[in-house]
């Protein structure tokens, strides 16, 4: 069953580690607290290990937050 | 027919601190947490006026005199580098020359690869050698890459080290195969994503001349090709993941390394991670690594190793090799 927008946000924070940072669906990851490039690496190895789907730096550019990522990641489910 | 055995290794570090923590002075939090992600702190970096071939030439003869090997019988050399003297000629003469000197009578040539080098240059050995053309190759490996790189710049100056390495391969009337089937393969679309602007002929008018990378587009490929390239070279050797002892990949930086033995399920016993004393130094870091590994007492004779070397090009390569006792007995001596 496809998970909600929410508890794909939820387990974004708990594998990068922002689990305490405040941000919705549709805050670039870039504006995000405490987000740098190594978050980016994070979030890249998160959707490969769970999701099967392996981004790249114009992925990254054009999923730019939780919203078009998450839409992005159940159109190739 | 003879067969083609790695025999002994050596390898040369510089001198220079280079270490993450030492170049950079700013934002102590932000480095200390780049150190604790990549694994990476202690490194070295050559002299002004100390080049890759240079370290090479150390390397080799460090491997020369501790194996009382006779010069006179290595047959032909591969300087594999990315950090020529020169674009005209290659740095392999210049090799020859403070090696072997007036003995010329070895071929010698250079190898522009990075990561991936060290894999590539042991099947030009062990290909040499099975055309029955050669006996005795010694693979070179070197870089300097910290003349390339701009100190500021965190992402690029956290990860990599200068070194050199040394390895003999030799022919040898022995009953088994000890390096076994390559897997190797080049995606020259990420051409950009690791490269230093305006080092050769082409000019990149938008860039500065300091190593670029991408390190997202790196870590996209890596995770995408490496388990498709250790894949298809246990099929090509029949062999199944359980079968390899060590699992020795190129040394890119722990952050890398943790996320392909997580994809690959390979546990932390088999999978060696080995970043902390002198960083990536891109070819140089599989025989670095199988070296301080044999030297440890962990890797032994007749243990199954797999190689995987991957980045600059878009270059991949991976094969399998058996551990010789020559080649413990030369490096526990």
């Amino acid at each position: 069953m496809e998970e909600t927008i929410e508890i794909f946000i939820d387990r974004i924070k708990q594998n990068l580690n922002v689990d305490t940072v405040i941000f919705d669906m549709n805050t670039p990851f870039k504006e995000i607290e405490k987000w740098d490039s190594l978050s980016n690496m994070g979030l890249l190895a998160f959707i490969d290990q769970d999701y099967g789907i392996i981004l790249d730096y114009d992925d990254l550019l054009k999923y730019d937050n939780p919203l078009k990522l998450y839409n992005y990641v159940y159109s190739k489910k | 027919m003879l067969k083609p055995s790695i025999s002994s290794i050596s390898f040369h570090i510089p001198k220079n601190n280079y270490s993450t923590s030492f170049i950079q002075n700013n934002n102590k939090d932000r480095v200390n947490k780049i150190i604790s992600k990549t694994g990476i702190n202690k490194k070295f970096s050559s002299s002004e006026n100390e080049y890759a071939s240079d370290l090479a030439i150390v390397a080799a003869k460090k491997l020369i005199i501790k194996n009382n090997v006779n010069k006179k019988t290595i047959d032909m050399i591969i300087f594999c580098s990315q950090s020529p003297d020169y674009l005209i000629p290659g740095s392999s003469g210049k090799i020859q020359d403070k090696i072997f000197g007036k003995d010329n009578n070895v071929a010698a040539i250079d190898l522009s690869l990075g990561c991936s080098g060290f894999v590539y240059s042991l099947l030009l050995a062990k290909s040499l050698i099975l055309g029955d053309d050669f006996k005795k190759v010694l693979i070179l490996t070197a870089d300097t890459y910290s003349k390339f790189i701009d100190k500021n710049n965190i992402s690029v100056s956290s990860i990599f080290g200068d070194a050199a390495s040394a390895t003999l391969v030799e022919g040898l009337d022995i009953k088994d195969n000890e390096i076994l089937k390559f897997d190797l393969g080049t995606d020259g679309s990420g051409i950009k994503d690791l490269f230093l602007p305006n080092s050769g002929s082409v000019k990149d008018l938008e860039k500065n001349n300091n190593l670029y990378m991408n390190g997202i587009n790196l870590f996209s490929f890596t995770l995408k090709i490496v388990p498709q390239s250790i894949d298809n070279v246990l099929k090509k050797n029949n062999l199944l993941i359980d079968d390899i002892d060590y699992f020795i990949f190129h040394q890119a930086n722990k952050y890398m390394l943790s996320a392909l033995q997580e994809k690959l399920e390979i546990s932390s016993e088999k999978f060696i991670i080995d970043t902390e004393n002198y960083g990536n130094t891109t070819s140089s870091t599989i025989p670095i690594t199988l070296y301080s590994k044999i030297k440890e007492g962990i890797i032994k004779e007749g243990d199954k190793i797999l190689f995987c070397g991957f980045g600059v090009g878009l270059s991949w390569a991976s094969t399998i090799i058996r551990v010789s006792k020559n080649l413990v007995d030369s490096i526990n001596t």
